[in-house]
């Protein structure tokens, strides 16, 4: 398996700036969506981070994670709220177990359906914990199956999404191609 | 990963296995949050109102009677009184309820305490003192 | 007064940073406000603030936050019985402890929508990073418009090579105004910052 990395350190600044930017762009079409508990996501943001994991090394992949929080903080005006917590918790959470089981498992034992699902259910969980103790409280209990059951199902379904975009894009092609060296 | 148009996508172990130990987990969750019962709680009447507390935080409750407040404490899953204006205090030694069923009383004050949630089939159905 | 001229007129009159570290001290003071009433004062005074600064406020969406949060609180009773109504019961602690997370988890928002904008901006390396993935969040946003549901991906990826290439190392940092001259406002946060603070103090004497 050929090295996921790019080359130069600016093709790396480069790459970060641009998938940050993406979870920006995929944080607010997320946002606009309808949700049923305020804190509780699809994951659309967390797919730029999800392809970080084979294309960036771990100092910018840990600061795309801080830079999708912070940046999405702050353009919808919640850096000082608990939102801006749950969000950095669940990031946080989702970036670390997807990127641990990579590199733990490697492409050959787990594709994108699997980082996924193991980084939607991990991110809600944290989401969850968190909720116990600054909102729900004791009642907290009743929303753990609804947190591990949408960590399911959107980790499947974005992880699906993942695959059939890996295998379409000319974007993710290209900069793979790059990094191997062959633009 | 897909790399590009190719062999299909096909699950891979590791995949599998996390999508199983997820459904698992959001199953075991939902049979044990919804399919179990309540959590025990402290119900306290008197003719003042109702009162209700969870068995699992510890705390001092006060409930008002005609001769005067009560206190109620709950700790370490159970609950009992350890005042009353009640002349004899007989019911400061009626023990402790903790099991779904169990009840207390101070009769001259009229506060009465019964626990509802979670019951033991394997414990005694009551106990004379 | 609309909402972007309201917007405009608040960028006018304060400075991203004091502006930020004013919320950020206000948000400090809401966490150690004792007592439902004063998160309730609190979250009023934050509303307004936040529908002055011109940023997108929807009481319907803070309403179903709220009735969520309290709802979800009453699901564990706690205290004394205040309300029985068929299934539906409501004691009187659970309510309080609602309506108190609910109170502030909603008035936090609302100090941030009033004193962060993507005006703010953050220090250093991480800060210059930052400004340089939102060039590019606003050349995706210039590009959304040309994605079609009956070519999704192809459209999507297409955006996606354009904006890339496009960035090529020509995004130098922004010279020119930081935005942290003075501003007419600027001298009204100090005292505002102390307001909080002192009403904070006071409750928590009071107590």
């Amino acid at each position: 398996m050929t090295s996921s990395m790019p080359r130069s350190a600016s093709e790396k600044r480069r790459l970060a700036a641009f998938l940050a930017a993406l979870a920006f762009f995929l944080s607010a079409v997320e946002y606009m969506l309808p949700r049923p508990v305020p804190f509780m996501r699809v994951g659309l943001a967390n797919l730029p981070i999800l392809f970080a994991v084979e294309l960036l090394p771990w100092g910018w992949y840990l600061a795309l994670a801080l830079v999708k929080v912070a940046g999405m903080s702050l353009l919808t005006g919640s850096l000082f709220s608990y939102v801006a917590v749950f969000s950095l918790a669940g990031t946080m959470a989702s970036a670390l177990v997807m990127r641990g089981l990579y590199a733990l498992a490697g492409p050959k034992a787990i594709s994108w359906v699997g980082l996924c699902v193991a980084g939607a259910v991990a991110s809600n969980l944290t989401q969850a914990l968190l909720a116990r103790v600054i909102v729900f409280g004791e009642s907290a209990r009743y929303m753990i199956p609804a947190f591990l059951g949408l960590g399911l199902v959107s980790g499947l379904v974005l992880g699906v999404f993942a695959e059939l975009f890996s295998a379409r894009s000319a974007w993710l092609a290209g900069v793979r191609g790059r990094r191997d060296g062959q633009a | 990963m897909n790399a590009g148009p190719g062999p299909r996508f096909r699950l891979k172990v590791l995949d599998a296995a996390i999508i199983l130990a997820a459904a698992g987990a959001f199953a075991a969750s939902a049979v044990a949050v919804y399919g179990g019962p309540a959590p025990s709680r402290a119900v306290i009447s008197s003719e003042r109102g109702e009162w209700t507390y969870p068995l699992g935080t510890d705390r001092v409750v006060s409930v008002d009677g005609p001769l005067g407040p009560t206190l109620v404490e709950i700790r370490d899953g159970a609950a009992f009184f350890i005042d009353s204006p009640c002349r004899n205090k007989t019911c400061l030694s009626s023990g402790h309820a903790e099991h779904a069923g169990d009840w207390i009383a101070c009769l001259p004050n009229g506060v009465f305490l019964r626990v509802e949630g979670e019951s033991g089939d394997d414990q005694l159905d009551a106990t004379v003192r | 007064m609309g909402r972007l001229e309201r917007r405009e007129r608040w960028e006018a009159a304060f400075s991203p940073v004091p502006l930020a570290l004013s919320g950020a001290f206000l948000s400090l003071c809401l966490l150690f406000m004792p007592g439902l009433a004063g998160r309730a004062a609190f979250f009023a005074a934050a509303s307004f603030a936040a529908w002055l600064s011109g940023r997108k406020v929807s009481p319907l969406a803070a309403l179903v936050v709220i009735a969520g949060i309290v709802g979800a609180n009453l699901l564990v009773p706690v205290g004394r019985l205040i309300l029985a109504w068929g299934p539906l019961r409501i004691h009187q602690e659970s309510l309080y402890q609602g309506l108190e997370k609910a109170l502030t988890f909603e008035a936090l928002v609302m100090v941030s929508k009033a004193s962060l904008g993507p005006s703010l901006r953050l220090p250093g390396r991480f800060g210059s990073f930052f400004a340089e993935a939102l060039r590019c969040y606003d050349r995706i946003l210039e590009r959304k418009a040309t994605v079609r549901a009956a070519t999704f991906f192809k459209d999507i990826d297409d955006a996606l090579v354009s904006v890339y290439d496009g960035m090529d190392g020509t995004d130098a940092a922004p010279s020119g105004d930081p935005g942290n001259r003075g501003r007419p406002g600027d001298r009204f946060l100090p005292f505002a910052a102390l307001a909080a603070g002192l009403a904070v103090a006071l409750a928590v004497i009071a107590r």
